[in-house]
């Protein structure tokens, strides 16, 4: 690039000096010409003078001429001549016949004197002749007759002092020539090197085309640059004679003061093309900015889509891992509270934290995404921090004590308890910043201190800090500390967990929530984080001293509530999910009616009462949004002032505002945290349906044994929460959809309505995966992921096997139906 | 794919601007080449009588000015049949000045005296004219020297004639061709002074049946057996011919003859035109009243010899016209009588121009008219 541009001033510059260098001759050249066709003009004039020098000494022969004609007599034509004579011995005066023969004086021969058969003709002439001087004659006429020529002589010494022109100015020189070159008169300072100069070549070739010019015109001058310098040469014929004037004169005594004009244009026009230069380096470099900032926008639009693209991503991956995590979640939640062996409910444990673990992790992609797209809002409300602090202890404390580290709180009993923010999100930092503390320190201890700052008489800076005996961070990482996925010490820490995100979501957090967060840490020796968020405090209220033993003990479930009384209706067009839902709350003896579609559910609403909705977003057909607004507007719904909770798995920021706008009471996403179901359910049931828990023994039932081709009943169990009963049932539903959602498929695919297609085969993917129907999955997902794309051919080509693989699926239900 | 046509379409742009530039550029350095060459742009007026291509006077006049005015680059305007004594010429004169001419040519004896006042009028124009008397100060008589031509044409008729009869077919009495006859019989005197030249006048340019009367008289009834003539066209050489006489033609070239065309007095009018027209550009045109343009000048000359002119003869003729070349006074000079016995030149006289173009009322010494 550099060189390309380098090129191209080189380029331009070189051009212009072309241009620059034309342009200069041409002025010259011009300037040269309208010097010539002046100097020739002045030179006729100068010609003019000269010539009328020659008049004053005709005039004077006229005279004798005329006098001579009238007196035949020779004593007076002697008297004549003597007046003519001037006494001097150069000039020689006389009188001839026309044919040159004296009548006194000196004869003429017409071979030295050309012109004179002219005189003889009656003409005035003045010819030169070399070595014999100048003529001048006038013929006598009388009578129509020319009878003598009169004439005077002047031999060559004379001539400068009679006919020396003038000087043209200081620098010039004229001179009188044959006009075949031979100098008649010169200058009267006419020397040696004038003479040389006269004689030198180039100066010869110069007046010939002098010489040349005056053929046609009357006087004429040229421009001579040549060996002797610069010079005007110009000369003029003298009508009448064979004489010419010529001359010569410096260019620069002509052209000084105007070439001083010449220098200014071109000053001016060197400046002018330099400005144009610099202009147009300016305009290639403004030019140049303006295609790298092109470059930018479109990189940054290019890296903006790629964003979306990733966010897109997430949100789908979210879904795809939400809808097993919620079976095992979910399954898991059922054996904690139905098992009575220690240890399954160990393993149970284990399952639960493994899940959470993975929950938090989609959870930190999702926070993540959101904060990416600006779409992470704060909803800040009123909160008492000892309940924070508490449980953040009864989450941590019982992983450092796995690791034998011991974990400390020190909480400034001083501290408001009452206060106003996000108190999710400070939770989640703190979280993040303990779990790490646990994460990285392989011995020695884990402190957590709260402390806090008066800023203002209602707002507090929160100070959370965090110190371990880890590991510690190298100074060089630091400043990466807080970018994205970034992990350090990749060997030593390559059988720790984690996304990466921990450490960017806080420190974006704590940004949103106008904190700051340091770091201080010695390699090899340990790190404190300390994060502080201004808070408002909204009570007098302080925390107190806080005590340790507040810390709980993993328990069992035990149900929050038990609610007989009251009716609550499931839609979703996913069984796995109706039924998960219904296993969950048991124990809470809610009465619990399911609907598969949202027409189904119509039906419903109008046959009786319900206190609780729960409607899945997504669903063929009618969806979540279109189901309630049909529900509202119907007038035999029974339970339109029942409130309405929807469920989605596309988790994604601003789908609540979204939900509340479209008439929805709350959100839950899925897979169903039971205790957040548990809290909807006491959060909108009416409040006098819902009653204290009673005990509760549920039944532990033997799994049932495996060896299908198309049916993984260890794995359909594994979904079913090893619940052979539960997993007999789905598995019955599952035989007992088939015709009905078989036919569906058939249909669409028959309609080619790829959208309603993908709807339905997405619905039997999951629903066949959570019975165990691994081919029968594959295959629908690989029909999905074509319709999706619009790639008819593979759908058509594997629509067929599909369907025989779902009958063979169901085959193989049945006969474990019956096996069992 | 994209990106190469994209590159070649923009060299090409950059191509097209450069040459644009580069025009640009061309214009603004040359385009004031005009202005400082001051080369000059003359318009040369022409006005004739007869029809331009129309052999004889009015073809070699133009085809000579034609050739002047390319030669200098000049640009000619010419305005042919316009009458004598019509009022066309005026009327030419006012049309090429409006049509921006510098020189005008008057190129008929009476047109001068016609437009005297017009001349008078334009005084910024040069008026050039032939053979005329008027004078004016923006107008200059040219001549060719014709009669330094009849001078070498009586030398050859001297030596032919046997029968010492030379006939001449005479236009109209004026200066112009009294002064050709005695031009004509001096020449033929200097070789033959027994030879006498007999003048028969036709009273007009043109009259081709006077003419050939004249000639046939000349011939059967006075014995002449060399013919010459100032006619405009050749019918006094068409009954030569006829008659088996020698002739010698007059200012044109005659084609279809036998040996007995002589030769003609022909005037090379391109270089009588090239030496006014380069006058007329070195401003010398103007001190001039007369221009006299001769044997010197190369004008004048015999055209190509017939074969009865043996190469004696023509040794003779050389040397002749070696002396005219370097005497103009040869002809006019030294002692001269008229018919009547008047001495017209003394000796060691010469007769001036002036008087040559307006004053030969007389005609020399064995000249006879007849009738």
């Amino acid at each position: 690039m550099n060189r390309k541009f380098t090129l191209q001033i080189l380029c331009l510059i070189i051009a212009l000096s072309v241009v620059g260098f034309l342009m200069q001759q041409r002025f010259g050249y011009i300037l040269n010409a309208t010097l010539e066709q002046r100097i020739a003009q002045q030179t006729s004039d100068m010609a003019i003078v000269a010539e009328e020098r020659f008049q004053q000494e005709l005039a004077q022969l006229h005279i004798a001429a005329e006098y001579l004609s009238k007196h035949q007599d020779r004593e007076d034509w002697n008297d004549i001549l003597k007046t003519l004579a001037k006494d001097d011995a150069d000039v020689i005066v006389g009188i001839t016949f026309p044919n040159g023969t004296a009548v006194i004086g000196a004869p003429l021969s017409k071979y030295n004197f050309i012109r004179l058969p002219m005189a003889a003709q009656g003409n005035d002439i003045v010819d030169y002749s070399a070595g014999k001087g100048l003529l001048f004659a006038v013929p006598v006429i009388k009578d129509g007759l020319i009878c003598a020529i009169v004439y005077r002589l002047y031999a060559e010494n004379l001539l400068t002092d009679l006919f020396g022109l003038a000087e043209y100015n200081s620098s010039s020189r004229l001179l009188i020539q044959e006009r075949n070159g031979r100098i008649i008169v010169p200058y009267k300072s006419y020397g040696e090197a004038d003479k040389a100069f006269f004689k030198d070549v180039t100066i010869i070739d110069g007046f010939k085309a002098v010489r040349e010019r005056l053929t046609t015109n009357r006087s004429a001058a040229v421009y001579y640059d040549g060996a002797r310098g610069k010079y005007f040469l110009f000369g003029a014929d003298l009508p009448q004679t064979n004489c010419a004037m010529v001359g010569y004169v410096p260019w620069d005594a002509v052209a000084g003061s105007i070439s001083r004009l010449n220098a200014m244009i071109v000053f001016v026009t060197t400046l002018m093309l330099l400005l144009f230069l610099v202009a147009s380096i300016y305009l290639f470099l403004i030019n140049e900015k303006a295609k790298q900032s092109d470059e930018f926008k479109r990189e940054k639009q290019e890296a903006d889509q790629a964003n979306q693209a990733k966010s897109a991503f997430l949100a789908n991956m979210s879904h795809e891992i939400r809808t097993p995590i919620n079976a095992i979640i979910g399954m898991n939640e059922m054996i904690l509270r139905e098992s009575r062996e220690p240890d399954t409910i160990k393993y149970s444990q284990n399952v639960a934290v493994a899940g959470e673990s993975l929950l938090s992790i989609i959870n930190d992609i999702l926070d993540f995404s959101k904060i990416e797209s600006g779409k992470m809002e704060l909803v800040e409300e009123n909160y008492t921090l000892a309940e924070i602090v508490k449980n953040l202890v009864n989450m941590i404390k019982p992983r450092a004590e796995q690791k034998n580290l011991a974990f400390a709180v020190n909480v400034n009993p001083n501290i408001p308890n009452q206060l106003f923010g996000d108190s999710v999100r400070i939770r989640q930092v703190a979280v993040n910043l303990l779990t790490n503390a646990v994460k990285y320190t392989q011995a020695g201890f884990v402190t957590f201190n709260v402390d806090f700052e008066q800023r203002a008489v209602e707002e507090i800076l929160l100070k959370l800090s965090v110190t371990d005996t880890g590991m510690g961070i190298h100074d060089a990482d630091r400043k990466k500390l807080f970018t994205d996925f970034q992990r350090f010490d990749a060997k030593k820490n390559k059988h720790i967990e984690g996304t990466g995100l921990g450490l960017a979501i806080t420190y974006r957090l704590v940004k949103m929530m106008n904190g700051w967060i340091t770091v201080d840490s010695v390699y090899g020796e340990g790190s404190t984080f300390a994060v502080t968020i201004p808070q408002k405090v909204t009570g007098t209220e302080l925390i107190g001293s806080f005590s340790e033993d507040s810390i709980a003990a993993q328990e069992k479930y035990r149900p929050s509530f038990t609610a007989p009384d009251a009716n609550i209706l499931v839609v979703d067009d996913n069984e796995m999910n109706l039924l998960v839902v219904a296993g969950l709350l048991k124990e809470t003896h809610v009465q619990i009616d399911t609907a598969a579609s949202g027409t189904d559910a119509l039906k419903k609403l109008a046959e009786r009462h319900y206190d609780l909705i729960f409607l899945d977003q997504m669903m063929p057909g009618l969806d979540g949004i279109q189901t309630l607004k049909l529900a509202l507007a119907m007038p035999e719904n029974k339970s339109k002032d029942a409130p309405t909770i929807a469920l989605t798995a596309n988790a994604i920021s601003g789908a609540k505002e979204m939900f509340l706008r479209e008439g929805f009471s709350d959100y839950l996403s899925k897979p169903v945290e039971p205790k957040s179901l548990e809290k909807m359910l006491v959060q909108y049931l009416p409040p006098e349906k819902v009653h204290e828990p009673a005990a509760h023994v549920a039944e532990i039932q033997e799994p049932a044994t495996a060896g299908f081709k198309y049916l993984n009943t260890e794995l359909g169990l594994q979904y079913s929460g090893d619940m052979p009963d539960m997993y007999k049932e789905m598995l019955e539903m599952f035989c007992n959809l088939k015709p009905e959602k078989q036919a569906a498929l058939q249909e669409a695919f028959d309609a080619a309505d790829w959208k309603n297609y993908t709807v339905l085969i997405h619905a039997l993917k999951s629903t066949s995966l959570s019975i165990g129907g691994v081919q029968m999955s594959e295959a629908a997902k690989k029909l999905e992921l074509a319709a999706k794309d619009g790639n008819v051919e593979f759908v058509q080509a594997n629509h067929a096997a599909a369907m025989t693989l779902y009958d063979e699926l169901v085959a193989d239900c049945q006969n474990y139906l019956q096996q069992s | 794919m994209n990106i190469p046509s994209e590159k070649r379409r923009l060299k090409i742009l950059l191509g097209l601007g450069g040459c644009i530039v580069a025009a640009i550029v061309w214009v603004l350095v040359f385009a004031f080449d005009a202005t400082a060459d001051g080369s000059r742009h003359d318009k040369i007026g022409f006005i004739i009588l007869g029809d331009i291509n129309e052999a004889g006077w009015n073809a070699s006049h133009y085809n000579g000015i034609k050739a002047a005015c390319d030669e200098f680059g000049l640009e000619l305007l010419v305005r042919d049949h316009v009458k004598e004594d019509s009022g066309q010429c005026p009327a030419a004169v006012e049309d090429l000045v409006a049509q921006g001419a510098n020189v005008i040519f008057l190129v008929s004896f009476n047109y001068a005296a016609e437009v005297r006042p017009l001349i008078d009028k334009y005084s910024n124009v040069a008026f050039i004219n032939t053979t005329t008397l008027e004078q004016a100060k923006n107008m200059t008589a040219c001549f060719a020297r014709m009669y330094q031509g009849r001078y070498l044409a009586g030398v050859l008729a001297g030596m032919r004639t046997k029968s010492n009869v030379i006939g001449y077919v005479a236009a109209i009495n004026n200066s112009e061709v009294c002064r050709g006859i005695n031009s004509f019989a001096l020449g033929v005197q200097r070789i033959n002074p027994n030879a006498k030249v007999l003048v028969m006048w036709t009273g007009a340019w043109q009259d081709e049946a006077t003419e050939a009367a004249h000639a046939r008289r000349l011939i059967e009834n006075y014995g002449a057996d060399v013919l010459t003539y100032h006619q405009d066209e050749d019918a006094t050489a068409q009954v030569a011919e006829q008659l088996g006489a020698d002739f010698i033609g007059y200012n044109a070239l005659l084609e279809g003859y036998s040996e007995h065309y002589l030769t003609s007095v022909i005037c090379h009018w391109d270089l009588y035109y090239k030496d006014i027209l380069q006058k007329y550009l070195k401003g010398e045109l103007l001190a001039l009243r007369n221009n006299w343009i001769g044997v010197k000048q190369g004008v004048i000359t015999l055209s190509k010899y017939s074969d009865a002119v043996t190469p004696p003869m023509r040794s003779v003729l050389d040397s002749v016209y070696n002396e005219l070349f370097y005497n103009n006074n040869l002809i006019f000079s030294d002692e001269i009588y008229d018919n009547r016995g008047q001495l017209r030149c003394g000796k060691n006289q010469v007769i001036s121009e002036r008087e040559l173009l307006r004053n030969i009322d007389w005609l020399v010494k064995g000249v006879e008219v007849v009738e």
